[in-house]
């Protein structure tokens, strides 16, 4: 079996797609920029697609839980038909099924990338993305039964993920001792995206070319991916949502997020806050 | 490569169907679909019976408006991506 | 002893130990048994296997696990194991579905992925992956137009004499909320497909033909993100490699019965003409939908 999955684990709004941009950008074989809704870079752990077309299965006639029996099986097969490094994307906490055996196929994994970013900007660009008030959002970041795709009234692309809280989320990738785990930040990557990207193609073994480096760099740049979005749309984009890229800068929840969402997510996060500096060890916010 | 005198004959067991002016067949390994153009579709319906590749191109110079040089070339074409495809045999 | 049910769908007529009240009660002699009992470890012979199932040309077993087993052999015997605790209507799905879609490969038969309508002693055919509306447009055009109801999710396509015939599957249908609200259908009353899957099962028995009709179209739908409808005829290979695409469990089955599909398709494409349709992925298109289908049906 090849050991050859590479999972882009993050909360949503947390880079995840960027790092993703960049990557199509650095691996593939042109020199034209990647086209956004076609992104040539592995696959999503929730693509109802992969699954149905790796086990023959029609997921519309199961329960989301039968349907992560699934997954394992899917992209093992999924993974024996992809190249060294085939990267999944995901917003499902590093979870088991019920009964104790592996939702993810640990056996195919080479690493995770986990991306995290303040929780306090993720709660804004989260409200952004699902269409609601950045108060809800945060209540959803707080609650450790959240579920993307969990709606029952009708036909999804995705499946349901299982989510957990946002620092449960970071915690179930980090904790984990099957593979290792790179922890990138998403103020690092805005404040310096050469040394975070260069530190993932590093930690991956993935041969550095300065010359496609700096052109992946500038193609994925917010924004140009954000002007790329205006034109062209962005298939990835919910139908609510006005625009996927939306302003990508670190402290914007400032002025917006109100000081009773600021107080519960920092109640609620405080551990994993400081872990990732965005709490100082007294307790005082960092950004 | 097939000799001028050698007659050739489509494989029995092959499976294709005229659909809108092409024929359609079913690769026997991959079971997936494939089309001829309308001169390969030509050659295709001949080849029910045996043909040397010189019957053929007399055949179809009466039916189609080509040189007898494109035509050889093409026929010439044709045959070899069947046999290699393992669509004919030799009679 | 259990007692035995006659049930008829797809043109054939079933004997079997569960009930089955999807499907239409028949009298006469039965071509396919459905009994419980003990589903085998395993298949002999040249098999493939799969996620929780096993196939060969002539015999396929799945287990659903925690629900039940299916063996399905010969074209003519189906059984099934249940597990303890487990819901009839549990059951139920997989085995109109998944297990009578091998049962009819395995009788030499091309289930397509498609439901359908009769117009003018015609059948008309919507091919379409799950979540596009093949149910929803169906009944659309049934409401609409008049035009009685053949099949929901699987139609059957046989031949006589080199001449194809569409089979009328079961009067029944799978609907996601976000149809039966589009339809206007009230939920009272209705069921979901499983106990834990939140799709609803629809009964049409009044709106149902059941028989055989020859084929008149076959629509292929597919999503886009552009926001009209579009429709364009489908013609020669693109024509055969739509409707592979479309065959029921085709996944499952592989290329055991390419022959059968290759010879069912053909007939079929020599007497049907088929139409892809782009629908908008978002947004309510249903309405432009049915006017283009119903032109085309017209012309």
């Amino acid at each position: 079996m090849k050991k050859n999955i590479v999972w882009l684990a993050s909360y949503p709004k947390s880079g995840n797609t960027w790092c993703r941009i960049f990557l199509s950008n650095y691996l593939n074989k042109t020199d034209e920029p990647s086209n956004i809704n076609k992104l040539e870079i592995g696959g999503i752990f929730s693509s109802r697609q992969i699954i149905e077309e790796n086990t023959a299965y029609d997921i519309s006639e199961l329960t989301a839980n039968e349907c992560d029996e699934l997954r394992n099986f899917a992209f093992s097969k999924w993974a024996e038909n992809h190249e060294e490094n085939a990267f999944l994307k995901t917003h499902d906490a590093y979870l088991l099924l019920p009964n104790g055996e592996n939702m993810f196929p640990i056996e195919s994994t080479k690493a995770a990338i986990c991306f995290v970013r303040n929780p306090l900007d993720v709660a804004v660009s989260f409200a952004n993305h699902m269409a609601t008030t950045p108060e809800k959002a945060a209540e959803k970041m707080c609650d450790s039964e959240f579920c993307l795709a969990a709606s029952i009234k009708k036909y999804n692309q995705q499946v349901r993920q299982r989510l957990l809280s946002w620092s449960g989320h970071i915690n179930s990738w980090t904790i984990q001792k099957e593979f290792p785990v790179l922890v990138v930040r998403y103020e690092d990557m805005l404040e310096n995206p050469n040394n975070s990207f260069k530190s993932i193609l590093d930690f991956l073994n993935i041969p550095f070319d300065s010359e496609k480096f700096i052109k992946a760099i500038v193609n994925s740049s917010f924004e140009k991916i954000k002007n790329t979005e205006k034109q062209i749309g962005f298939k990835e984009k919910p139908a609510k949502c006005n625009s996927f890229f939306n302003v990508g800068k670190s402290g914007y929840y400032k002025n917006i997020l109100s000081q009773e969402s600021i107080n519960k997510i920092i109640n609620e996060h405080s551990a994993v806050m400081k872990k990732y500096n965005y709490l100082s060890p007294s307790g005082d916010l960092m950004i | 490569m097939i000799n001028e005198n050698i007659k050739i004959v489509r494989k029995k067991e092959l499976l294709s169907s005229r659909m809108d002016n092409e024929i359609v067949m079913m690769h026997p390994e991959s079971g997936k679909y494939f089309a001829l153009n309308p001169v390969a579709s030509r050659i295709w319906e001949l080849l029910e019976e045996p043909h040397t590749i010189n019957e053929l191109v007399e055949k179809l110079l009466r039916e189609f408006d080509v040189t007898e040089e494109t035509c050889t070339n093409e026929v010439s074409v044709f045959i070899e991506e069947i046999t290699e495809k393992k669509l004919i045999d030799i009679s | 002893m259990n007692t035995i049910n006659t049930y008829t769908a797809f043109g054939l007529i079933f004997s079997s130990e569960i009930e089955i009240p999807e499907f239409l009660p028949a009298i006469g002699e039965a071509q396919v048994s459905i009994t419980l009992g003990n589903v085998p470890a395993n298949i002999s012979g040249n098999l493939t296997e799969g996620f929780r199932f096993q196939i060969s040309k002539n015999e396929f077993i799945i287990r659903f696990k925690p629900w039940a087993s299916f063996y399905v052999c010969n074209g003519d015997k189906i059984i099934i194991e249940p597990e303890q605790d487990s819901d009839e209507r549990d059951v139920r799905v997989f085995l109109i579905s998944s297990v009578i879609a091998i049962l009819l490969h395995q009788r030499g038969l091309l289930p397509l992925h498609a439901s359908g309508i009769k117009v003018n002693n015609k059948a008309v055919l919507f091919s379409a992956n799950s979540g596009i509306g093949k149910s929803t447009i169906s009944l659309a055009l049934n409401r609409k137009y008049g035009y009685p109801l053949i099949a929901d999710d699987i139609t059957v396509i046989s031949e006589k004499e080199g001449r194809p015939i569409v089979h009328s599957s079961f009067p029944s249908a799978k609907l996601w909320q976000e149809s039966v609200d589009l339809l206007g259908i009230s939920n009272e009353g209705l069921q979901y497909i499983r106990k834990d899957v939140f799709k609803y099962r629809y009964d049409n028995r009044p709106d149902f033909f059941n028989g055989i009709l020859d084929p008149l179209i076959v629509f292929v739908l597919e999503n886009t993100d552009d926001e009209i409808v579009e429709i364009n005829e489908v013609k020669g290979i693109e024509k055969f490699n739509v409707l592979r695409a479309h065959i029921f469990r085709l996944r499952m089955v592989n290329e055991l019965y390419a022959s059968e599909h290759f010879k069912l398709i053909s007939n079929l494409l020599n007497c049907a003409k088929c139409y892809k349709i782009l629908r908008p992925k978002n947004g309510n298109s249903l309405d432009e939908l049915c006017s283009v289908v119903q032109s085309a049906i017209l012309k």
